[in-house]
């Protein structure tokens, strides 16, 4: 029943996409379509606080790229489609109108308990960032990090345990009930990406490194879901793939504003 | 000069004794006069206008002071035979006359010296005069044949008792009246109004020697505390004391919290102004579960009178178990994150929520079995009213049937239940609540037509009220000054829903300045029937948590959620509840036991068997039937009377045809009282409106000179008329003397002598 509702969100969803693509002309991301001339600067796309969650992209310090900053790998397209989708299936009240870019000492970031960052093999981290950012993860902050190959992990790992020193990298296993908040996954295996060698793998970090405890953040590892979420509606990316990338999105959002 | 005590002419009836006739006396007085203006006509010449008349006037008031005298008047008394009436003297036995405010001796000392002996000195007078019958008074009346045993040592003053006492046994003698020696310390629950009109309509005067001081020099005392009967164990207590002191305004005093041997929480208090009293507000932690004893003390100061009144003690059952909310979302969002994370680890309170994630889609969180909730929003009476308090978020009224909306508003008006509506897009009137049952039940006015109006955002500047400020849900810091700087610094709020204003009866706890300076009421409560409903208008508490400029380590937001959700759940009834009319009392004191029986649709239940079993200190179980009262539904009654000192423990049991319907607890406290060192001055009020009221005559202990003589014109008993010459009063003399001596002055400074 729900398959079916959600595939019809989705068609609606990539309808609608396709719009907004007309009406942004060239303006499309980084992602697989390579460095388009776009405008990334945090302070463009900021929007007044209304008290309802907008996505966020975190916004980290210029690594060495592939066309463009590795923090805007599938800007915008992904989190637009993804915001539509979460927008269709839940009654979430989120933000359609836009979505944030966000540094990691920003303040205003505080307003957004959750965040997503892309291309964290390539994020380096200093002082202040990663003291406010541990302040967010510390407070009830939620960071999802997405979109880094098998052999990224050190440059990441460096870069959480200088924010988070004394964190623990446990993995997860699909009867997490992170899987199952609002759809019930039950395969890490459909998201699996092409260019990725090996199984997607998703970890986290607890308070107090207890997994009873709340979860700081999710780390999916040797996958890009947000990659399904940029090509879903162009049918580069079979549906069913798109799908359950889809319904990990919305089951992480789901769980991080109820935990 | 008068030659008589003021009393004699308070008490006797003025007469004219003149035996001749009274024509004789006016012919006297018209001469005497005739004369006077005669004699002043001759000397006409040498004075002026103004001197006749002084000289004339001066005449004139020498005739009527002869005149006065020649008519004789006098003052009729009826005396009491001497030896022929009964006087039955109250002497005060308990522990307030052990008061040393009686000239630097205890307030006993002066029934000692005058009442012990044949020979003390007042006794020994009003014996000349009377028969005198002695009753000593404390927490009973009792005949004794002196004050010599009394050990001033009773728990309480029963006054109106020790006179119905008195006169019952004195009745049918000739009784000139009674006399009260005591401080006035009456400690009786009633007051003596009954016997007061009985001794009226028997017209048996009341004399009252007041003993000790009326305000005490040097004293504090802690005149009230207002605690909760039972608490949630961990539950941070904000509890009112009444202070009171003479002798140390302005003074700061340590005020301690004090539980099972330990300073619980300590605070310096300024005293107020002399004989002036003060509310203080003091917060402690009720730490571990259990019957505590909660012992409130100003520690005794320098030159204290009296110490026993520097402390209040207070029983409180700390409960030990998990209150159950049940919170409904109606939109994911972080306020119900935040709320969860702020409840976590707290072992008394669970939140269950149920998080409506689309329009027929729940995520379940904090359910104690798998089947809990599992249709969504629960749809019979029993499912709901299990909980304690719901809290409501941004969830449109068209989620729920029609009867579900009812059984919310019952679940507060009926169940006693606590309902907390949060602000956000689908609360309030945008969320189309108004004209429903559950907005007849909360706090704020709503408004129609508003569920389709534009979308309305406002930040809120918040700060507590006056009310706030004191209260135990909204008092976030350990002082009522911490507190107030603690929510000064905290970060704005926002709202989305237009919330102006509250029902009449509804209390602001917290209000905010809207982005057009406007305040709106952020968080308010009424009572309703049973229960409580709140309102916070806010949708993003959760900022108190995250905003930059909180840091990791505040605690603020945990503290708020905690105390809110807390004072929430506080009082909500159980389906059976126990109340006994005092907690406190002393061995032979009868106690009301009362009990509300209700169903598990919480509707009264008035055909159920209660019994209660009463274990006694000693370890016995007495048991005692409680009946229907009749005049209210559910309501049980049974009257039990303690025995000996020592703790009582009370559990109701119901049943209802073989079934069990529950049971309820609570405890009796008997032993001595300590009422007695309250309010400790000597009550010269109450002791004087007895007096006057009745006949009779107050006195104070420095000034009983008179006493006798005022009981033997009470003109009770057997007496004899008694008159009493006014003519030759000294007085009278005097001025007749200064008038002729006056006029004869006067003459000579005007040569006419």
């Amino acid at each position: 029943m729900w398959k079916r509702i959600f595939t019809v969100a989705l068609l609606m969803a990539a309808l609608s996409v396709t719009a907004l693509a007309q009406r942004g002309g060239g303006g499309r991301g980084f992602g697989g379509g390579g460095g388009r001339n776009v405008n990334y600067d945090p302070g463009s796309q900021r929007a007044k606080y209304d008290g309802r969650w907008a996505f966020v992209r975190l916004r980290y310090m210029q690594g060495f790229g592939r066309g463009g900053p590795e923090w805007a790998h599938d800007w915008p397209d992904g989190e637009h489609h993804f915001m539509q989708i979460l927008d269709g299936v839940t009654n979430l009240d989120a933000r359609l109108d836009t979505t944030q870019i966000m540094t990691l000492d920003d303040p205003e970031l505080m307003k957004y308990p959750i965040a997503y960052m892309a291309e964290p093999g390539y994020w380096t981290v200093n002082d202040k960032e990663a003291e406010s950012f541990r302040a967010y993860l510390q407070k009830g902050g939620f960071a999802i990090f997405d979109d880094f190959h098998f052999q990224d992990w050190p440059y990441f790992e460096q870069a959480m345990l200088k924010v988070l020193p004394d964190a623990k990298f446990i993995d997860l296993t699909v009867d997490h009930p992170i899987y199952h908040s609002f759809f019930e996954v039950e395969s890490f295996d459909v998201v699996k990406q092409y260019y990725d060698s090996g199984r997607p793998i998703f970890r986290a970090i607890f308070e107090d490194n207890d997994p009873k405890k709340r979860m700081l953040c999710i780390i999916n590892y040797n996958t890009d879901i947000s990659e399904f979420w940029e090509w879903s509606p162009s049918g580069f990316k079979p549906i069913s793939e798109s799908n359950e990338a889809y319904q990990i999105g919305v089951n992480w959002i789901i769980y991080a504003m109820t935990h | 000069m008068f030659k008589y005590q003021l009393l004699v002419f308070e008490q006797g009836t003025f007469v004219w004794g003149v035996t001749r006739s009274a024509w004789l006396a006016i012919a006297i007085a018209i001469a005497g006069g005739t004369y006077a203006v005669l004699t002043y006509r001759r000397v006409a010449r040498q004075a002026t206008g103004r001197d006749r008349a002084i000289l004339m006037g001066l005449r004139i008031v020498a005739m009527v002071v002869v005149l006065f005298c020649l008519m004789r008047p006098a003052l009729i008394l009826k005396a009491a035979v001497p030896q022929q009436n009964f006087l039955g003297v109250l002497v005060d036995d308990s522990r307030s006359m052990q008061i040393p405010d009686e000239g630097d001796k205890p307030r006993g000392q002066f029934v000692k010296d005058n009442f012990s002996t044949a020979d003390s000195a007042l006794l020994a007078a009003l014996s000349k005069r009377f028969a005198v019958r002695q009753f000593k008074f404390a927490t009973n009346a009792e005949r004794v044949p002196s004050s010599a045993g009394l050990t001033f040592d009773g728990t309480s003053s029963r006054l109106g008792d020790a006179l119905d006492r008195a006169r019952d046994e004195l009745s049918g003698l000739p009784l000139s009246g009674l006399l009260v020696v005591s401080d006035g310390a009456d400690t009786a629950d009633t007051t003596f109004e009954e016997s007061l009109s009985a001794l009226k309509a028997q017209g048996v005067p009341v004399f009252a020697i007041g003993v000790g001081q009326e305000h005490l020099a040097h004293d504090v005392q802690v005149s009230r505390v207002d605690t909760p009967r039972r608490v949630l164990k961990g539950t941070a207590l904000v509890v009112d004391l009444v202070v009171m002191q003479t002798g140390y305004a302005g003074q700061t005093v340590p005020l301690n919290v004090e539980s099972d041997g330990r300073i619980l929480a300590q605070q310096n208090i300024t005293l107020p102004a002399n004989g002036e009293s003060k509310t203080f507000q003091v917060q402690f932690l009720a730490p571990e579960a259990g019957l505590k004893t909660f012992r409130f003390r100003v520690p005794q100061q320098k030159d204290e009178q009296v110490a026993q009144n520097n402390q209040r003690d207070s029983r409180i059952e700390v409960y030990d178990r998990k209150e159950k909310i049940l919170y409904y979302e109606g939109e994911p969002r972080f306020e119900a994150k935040f709320i969860r994370q702020a409840l976590e680890g707290d072992e008394n309170v669970q939140v269950v929520l149920l998080q409506r994630t689309n329009e027929k889609k729940y995520l379940r969180l904090g359910v104690d079995t798998p089947d809990e909730l599992l249709g969504g929003f629960p749809t019979t009476r029993e499912e709901l009213f299990a909980y304690r308090s719901i809290i409501l978020g941004s969830v449109p009224a068209s989620a729920f049937t029609t009867d579900q909306l009812k059984m919310i508003a019952e679940f507060v008006n009926v169940r006693g239940g606590g309902l907390l509506m949060l602000g956000g897009r689908k609360a309030f009137s945008e969320g189309g609540w108004t004209g429903t049952p559950v907005g007849e039940v909360l706090p704020v006015v709503l408004t129609a037509g508003l569920e389709q109006a534009a979308e309305y955002f406002s930040p809120l500047s918040i700060k507590p009220t006056r009310e706030g400020l004191a209260h135990p849900a909204t008092q976030i810091s350990d002082t009522e000054q911490a507190s107030s700087d603690r929510w000064a610094k905290l970060p704005e709020l926002s709202t989305v829903n237009r919330v102006s204003r509250v029902k009449p009866g509804a209390t602001i706890l917290l209000t905010g300045l809207d982005e057009g300076r406007t305040e709106r009421p952020v968080l308010s409560y009424q009572r309703y029937g049973r229960g409580k409903a709140l309102a916070l208008t806010t949708q993003d508490a959760w900022l108190w948590r995250m905003h930059a400029s909180m840091a990791v380590e505040d605690t603020t937001h945990r503290t708020f959620w905690r105390r809110l959700l807390r004072w929430l759940v506080d009082d909500v009834p159980d389906r059976v509840e126990l109340s006994v009319s005092q907690d406190n009392v002393e061995p032979g004191q009868p106690v009301t036991l009362v009990g509300d029986v209700r169903d598990k649709d919480y509707s009264p239940v008035n055909n159920a068997e209660v019994m209660a079993h009463v274990t006694l200190p000693s370890g016995k179980v007495e048991d005692v039937p409680m009946e229907w009262s009749v005049s209210k539904a559910g309501e049980y009654k049974a009257v039990f009377t303690p025995s000996e000192n020592g703790q009582y423990r009370v559990r109701i049991g119901t049943t209802r045809a073989g079934q069990d319907l529950g049971s309820a607890t609570a405890t009796i406290a008997a032993g001595p009282s300590v009422s007695e060192y309250f309010d400790a001055g000597m009550r010269a009020p109450l002791l004087r409106r007895l007096a006057e009221e009745t006949g009779g005559k107050f006195y104070t202990a420095k000034d009983t000179a008179s006493l006798g003589e005022a009981i033997s014109y009470s003109g009770r008993g057997v007496t004899v008329v008694d008159e009493r010459d006014l003519w030759d009063m000294p007085i009278v003399f005097m001025l007749f003397l200064s008038v002729i001596g006056a006029e004869w002055a006067f003459r000579r400074a005007k040569g006419l002598a």
